[in-house]
């Protein structure tokens, strides 16, 4: 059995590390730039879509952050791909950074963290979609990989605001923060098998409410005032989507998880994953209050990904990478977050 | 103290590699299946002698496995999935099992098998994925744990007969046993070298040399023409069969750290080369295994493709066990 690495990290062992990871986003690259190669055109259009106002849907017109730092980014270095791979591999490499400082706090072993990062990296490219990786998606895991971090070590809001209003400009999943701002004003109480609901924090959940509808809104503000058309002539005004914006394939996606996909060898993996996530929340179960807010939020980030994403389209699971991890190392939360631990029976 | 693992445990861990397998096949499928054809064209080329080249006409174990697998399927191109797919999934339980042996502990085994399988595919080559290199996974897995347990030479000379049927690499296991006859002294800071078991030297030195003449043998004895027109009988490489691309290898080295396709390529072979250097101590079994690797490198350099990432996934095993164990025990 490997023992725990609890040493404090020396500069000749940083910098050691930091080449270690430097070397995987270069793997990283490699894999994208010579598996993807020919989609890679359509990623730098559906980037720069978004800056020009034509972006593919209008579903994406929101997600500003990314397509805005590689616009400077390709104006700085002079060519849009050397810019759109700057970001990609600053991002990765920001992650890769961020989690490992994460997982080290959360557990003082040096071992663990670097064992979960290169988890994160074989999750990234075993999750790895046909066709389609946009700057949202680098960006959702560097964002998720703060939710989670958050979920597992604080009960203070002020991070959780700051993140939020990063992630709004990057993609409406920031909702999902507050979403757990308002479970984690909520206590879950366990009757006989049952859990009914009881109000912790009534600022917390007025607090989380306001940012989800005010999310929302600036959501639909922003596609409304910055959508100019598609950039697929087709799809023109995308007006089928005047509404919400989102595309809604829930009916499809069931059809895939539980047809579809077991009779074709490219997808009954992705129907493999999904049994296996659920599996591994109940194996992890424990009645308390941090298990239940996290399995709430998990499962309604898995159905939003049923009703709006494309179950197939493996890049929207990238976002539940920093959880998994957790979960799969078995890690406690610490901190102020385990004092509201007790189970509530 | 540690819970002892369950039957539900290895339950569940034989599930994760069902679905690591599973992801494996579909990157294979998805990012290089439009390449299929011709990985089926290179083995069942060697089936009926009409391999791409003559250097590979001697692979036979592997292209025979898919060629019965396809009296069963009706079809080669299922053959080969199927053998894919299983060859994958054993290299996992193997390695698994192996790394628990090794270890005792069947977390360590369980994450060192999800590390081998990413190695896996971050490795994968821009176009070929070919039987060969599958059975290389299983049979590298083996030779590099049986260096770092300790085995008998007997099972060295075992896998040495499998692996000579399916690539000229068993050279290396032959390799192993001769070095395992000598001792490495340091007098005065050079090394010279000194044999201490004349028995296994001679066996290691024997199993060198006839694993080459087998090897020559069945490549002019099997190979009839290439399966390319252009190659005809293969005539530029009649004397030993092998291409040789030392120079254009040493120049795709350092060209490689100006392409962001290739860089990772030569900075993990540095890589490798420092923790080479961390786990190295002055002790027999260590000075043997650095001799090994530096064969195995130089290997891919003269006869290989050095931007030809499959070449380095026989790799794998022991550059996770350099990481897991460090230097073997004497």
């Amino acid at each position: 059995m490997l023992r725990r690495d609890t040493s404090r990290l020396t500069k000749r062992a940083g910098l050691a590390l930091g080449f270690f990871f430097f070397l995987m986003v270069l793997g990283e690259l490699r894999f994208l730039t010579v598996f993807q190669a020919d989609n890679l055109s359509e990623w730098f259009a559906a980037a720069r879509g978004v800056v020009i106002g034509q972006p593919h849907w209008r579903a994406y017109q929101n997600r500003l952050l990314g397509p805005h730092i590689i616009e400077v980014l390709a104006w700085l270095s002079g060519s849009y791909r050397v810019g759109f791979f700057m970001f990609a591999g600053i991002s990765l490499y920001a992650v890769k950074a961020l989690w490992c400082a994460a997982v080290y706090r959360l557990t003082a072993d040096r071992r663990a963290a670097v064992y979960s990062v290169i988890g994160f990296s074989a999750l990234f490219l075993l999750l790895q979609d046909r066709h389609w990786l946009y700057p949202w998606d680098f960006l959702d895991t560097l964002i998720f990989s703060g939710l989670a971090y958050c979920m597992w070590t604080t009960r203070r809001i002020l991070p959780l605001v700051l993140l939020f209003f990063a992630a709004l400009f990057n993609r409406e999943a920031a909702l999902f923060i507050p979403l757990w701002l308002v479970l984690d004003g909520v206590r879950f109480i366990n009757k006989q098998g049952w859990f009914s609901l009881e109000v912790a924090s009534s600022g917390k959940i007025a607090g989380g409410s306001l940012l989800l509808v005010g999310g929302a809104a600036v959501t639909k503000l922003v596609r409304d005032a910055l959508f100019v058309t598609s950039h697929h002539p087709t799809t023109g005004l995308d007006e089928a989507h005047a509404l919400i914006g989102n595309h809604i394939y829930f009916g499809r996606n069931l059809a895939d998880f539980f047809v579809g996909n077991l009779m074709n060898l490219d997808y009954a993996f992705v129907t493999a994953l999904i049994v296996g996530f659920l599996l591994l929340l109940a194996r992890r179960w424990q009645r308390t209050n941090h298990q239940a807010r996290v399995t709430v939020l998990l499962l309604v980030m898995l159905m939003n990904v049923f009703v709006f994403g494309l179950i197939n389209e493996t890049r929207m699971f990238l976002m539940f990478i920093p959880f998994v991890l957790l979960l799969l190392q078995d890690i406690p939360p610490s901190g102020d977050v385990m004092r509201d631990d007790e189970a509530d029976d | 103290m540690t819970k002892p693992t369950t039957k539900t445990d290895y339950l569940l861990y034989g599930g994760v590699f069902f679905l690591l397998t599973m992801v494996e096949l579909r990157f294979l499928h998805v990012f290089l299946g439009q390449h299929i054809s011709e990985w089926i064209d290179a083995s069942h080329g060697i089936v009926i002698g009409q391999p791409h080249w003559r250097a590979v006409a001697h692979r036979i174990l592997a292209p025979y496995i898919v060629h019965g697998l396809s009296q069963v399927t009706a079809s080669y191109q299922a053959a080969l999935i199927w053998f894919l797919g299983t060859a994958l999934f054993a290299a996992k339980v193997l390695w698994f099992y192996l790394v628990e042996r090794l270890t005792g502990s069947a977390i360590v085994a369980l994450r060192y098998t999800v590390l081998f399988s990413a190695m896996f595919v971050m490795m994968q080559d821009r176009m070929w994925i070919l039987p060969w290199d599958i059975v290389d996974l299983l049979v590298f897995s083996l030779f590099a744990y049986g260096i770092y347990k300790g085995c008998s030479i007997r099972f060295f000379v075992v896998l040495f007969f499998v692996e000579l049927f399916n690539r000229e690499a068993a050279l290396f296991i032959a390799l192993w046993i001769l070095l395992e006859g000598m001792r490495f002294v340091d007098p005065r800071g050079w090394w010279t070298l000194e044999v201490v078991h004349r028995g296994r030297a001679v066996l290691g030195g024997a199993l060198m040399i006839g694993g080459m003449a087998v090897t020559k043998w069945l490549r002019d004895t099997l190979f009839e023409t290439s399966h390319f027109t252009w190659v005809g009988t293969d005539e530029a490489h009649r004397l030993i069969g092998n291409h040789i691309y030392f120079s254009r290898n040493v120049g795709d080295f350092f060209r490689n750290f100006a392409s962001l396709e290739n860089a990772a390529i030569s900075l993990g072979l540095l890589a490798v080369v420092v923790l080479l250097k961390r786990a190295w101590r002055k002790e027999d079994r260590m000075v043997r295994l650095t001799l090994l690797w530096g064969a195995m490198v130089f290997n891919i350099f003269f006869f290989g493709l050095i931007n030809e990432t499959r070449m380095w996934q026989m790799l794998i095993p022991f550059v996770l066990l350099l990481v897991l164990q460090g230097a073997p025990q004497e």
